[in-house]
């Protein structure tokens, strides 16, 4: 008996259907390869272009070729040469397949370097085009190669510098460490010097204690000077005012002595030999005063100095009336 | 002119004296000089009253009295303008001008005779007393050029004022004799 009547509409062209799915799926997958051999590069067309280095190291197949930072090729092989001319026999020739669209746009001169995308990133060669005018490549041109400096080659460079400069100063450090050495001589020297200073200052400070202290004697004691300088002519002061009365009251106990001389002279005038004696003494004494009041001091207070004193008639209780003379 | 006219008044010459103490007081007077103006009015004023011109001594001693000048010559001008009253009797305005004058002069050289003015008032009122007084505080001032004939003075008006009581003193009347009753 049969499981399935040929009349089951579900079956009708099931062979056709079948062969249709199979068309579609192999369709595919051929689309599929074919896609991915279209991405790949395979359909791209390509001209091949080549550089030496001096080292692989770095280099891989299949490595991005960039220009502008675009991706316009690949390297497409790295290989070891041993013949050929001297400039690139025991180097490493790199073949680079470069889009046909682009190689226009590199020029005879470019350099292809190789570098990493950022500073970590993956490693690229780029091509760094030629100055402008110059002729772009034709299909197996060789390019200048460089490498960009990368953190090894930094580290490299960075320590050539460092190396000389540490060199220095392990030499520095040996010789500061050295004990007859300069160094340790001069710090030596400052020492002394310093705590010589110091010793120094703290004597200056003690004689300028010392010398304060002294002048704040001396100038206690001139203090103490001055002030019986100052009480010394306060009492030559008053002894001065004393002898200016004193002198003032000369002139006119002059002015008496003279009087008095005079009337002496005129009473003895007539006395006998003995008061005519006492006259010429009279006029010794005359001649005495009127010799004193040429002398300084006297001189300046008698006779003429100054004009004499108004003064008025002198009250008594019992004027009155008298009689004219004339 | 001060100088002049005390040797004038010495020699007696009023008149030149006259002349010359107000030719002083001129002077003094364009200078505004009170003390020289002062000075010169009580000599002008002791000339006019030593010629017997009280009037024209009263006016150099006003004109004395009324400037600026010291206590000490105002109480002298004071003391001669009592003493003018007192020689024309009028007592009660001598009085007034001694006590002023004593007033003003405290210490001043006239201090004697100012005393004296006053004791040679009391005894014109018959007060022998306050005479004698005042008379012994000149007495009892240190002599010197200024109190030395004062204290002569002050001698003369104790004598006077001893000598009061004598002549103020009613004459006694004789007792009744028996024949008259």
């Amino acid at each position: 008996m049969k499981a399935f009547a040929e009349q089951d509409p579900r079956f009708e062209g099931l062979e056709r259907k079948t062969g249709l799915f199979l068309a579609l799926a192999a369709a595919l997958v051929i689309g599929g390869f074919v896609a991915a051999l279209v991405r790949q590069g395979v359909f791209t067309q390509t001209t091949p272009l080549h550089f030496f280095a001096n080292t692989a190291q770095g280099i891989s197949k299949g490595m991005p070729v960039q220009l502008y930072g675009f991706k316009i090729g690949a390297v497409d092989a790295v290989s070891l040469e041993t013949v050929g001319s001297n400039a690139s026999a025991g180097s490493v020739r790199v073949r680079l397949q470069i889009e046909k669209e682009y190689v226009s746009a590199i020029t005879r001169d470019s350099t292809a370097r190789l570098g990493k995308e950022g500073l970590i990133g993956v490693s690229v060669v780029e091509i760094v085009p030629g100055p402008a005018g110059s002729r772009p490549v034709a299909e197996n041109d060789v390019l200048k190669f460089e490498r960009a400096a990368d953190f090894s080659t930094m580290a490299e460079d960075l320590s050539a510098q460092i190396r000389p400069i540490l060199a220095d100063l392990k030499s520095l450090t040996e010789s500061v460490n050295r004990p007859d050495g300069d160094i340790r001589q001069m710090l030596r020297n400052s020492r002394q010097a310093s705590a010589e200073l110091a010793a120094a200052a703290r004597e200056w400070s003690k004689l300028a204690t010392n010398a304060d202290r002294g002048l704040t004697g001396v100038l206690a004691k001139a203090d103490q000077a001055v002030d019986k300088v100052d009480a010394t002519f306060a009492k030559a002061t008053a002894t001065v005012d004393r002898l200016d009365a004193s002198l003032a009251g000369v002139p006119a106990l002059m002015l008496k002595l003279d009087r008095t001389l005079t009337n002496v002279e005129a009473a003895s005038a007539d006395l006998p030999q003995t008061m005519r004696d006492a006259r010429a003494a009279a006029r010794d004494g005359r001649a005495m005063v009127d010799g004193a009041k040429t002398t300084w001091p006297f001189n300046t207070m008698v006779g003429g100095a100054e004009p004499p004193r108004e003064q008025a008639l002198p009250l008594n209780s019992f004027d009155g009336p008298l009689k004219p003379l004339r | 002119m001060n100088l002049a006219g005390a040797e004038a008044y010495a020699r007696g010459e009023f008149s030149s004296a006259r002349t010359s103490y107000s030719k002083a007081i001129e002077a003094h007077q364009k200078n505004r000089n009170a003390e020289g103006t002062a000075l010169n009015a009580l000599s002008l004023a002791r000339v006019e009253q030593a010629a017997g011109n009280a009037a024209a001594a009263q006016q150099a001693l006003e004109l004395a009295l009324a400037s600026d000048a010291s206590p000490g010559l105002r109480a002298e001008a004071a003391g001669r303008k009592a003493l003018l009253h007192l020689a024309a009797g009028e007592r009660k305005e001598a009085a007034d001008w001694q006590a002023r004058a004593q007033a003003l002069c405290g210490g001043c050289r006239a201090q004697a005779a100012i005393l004296n003015i006053g004791a040679r008032i009391a005894l014109a009122a018959g007060d022998g007393a306050a005479a004698t007084q005042l008379a012994e505080r000149v007495l009892k001032l240190p002599p010197d050029d200024d109190t030395r004939s004062e204290q002569a003075n002050a001698r003369r008006i104790v004598a006077e004022a001893a000598a009061l009581p004598q002549i103020s003193q009613p004459i006694a009347q004789p007792a009744m004799s028996p024949k008259i009753q």
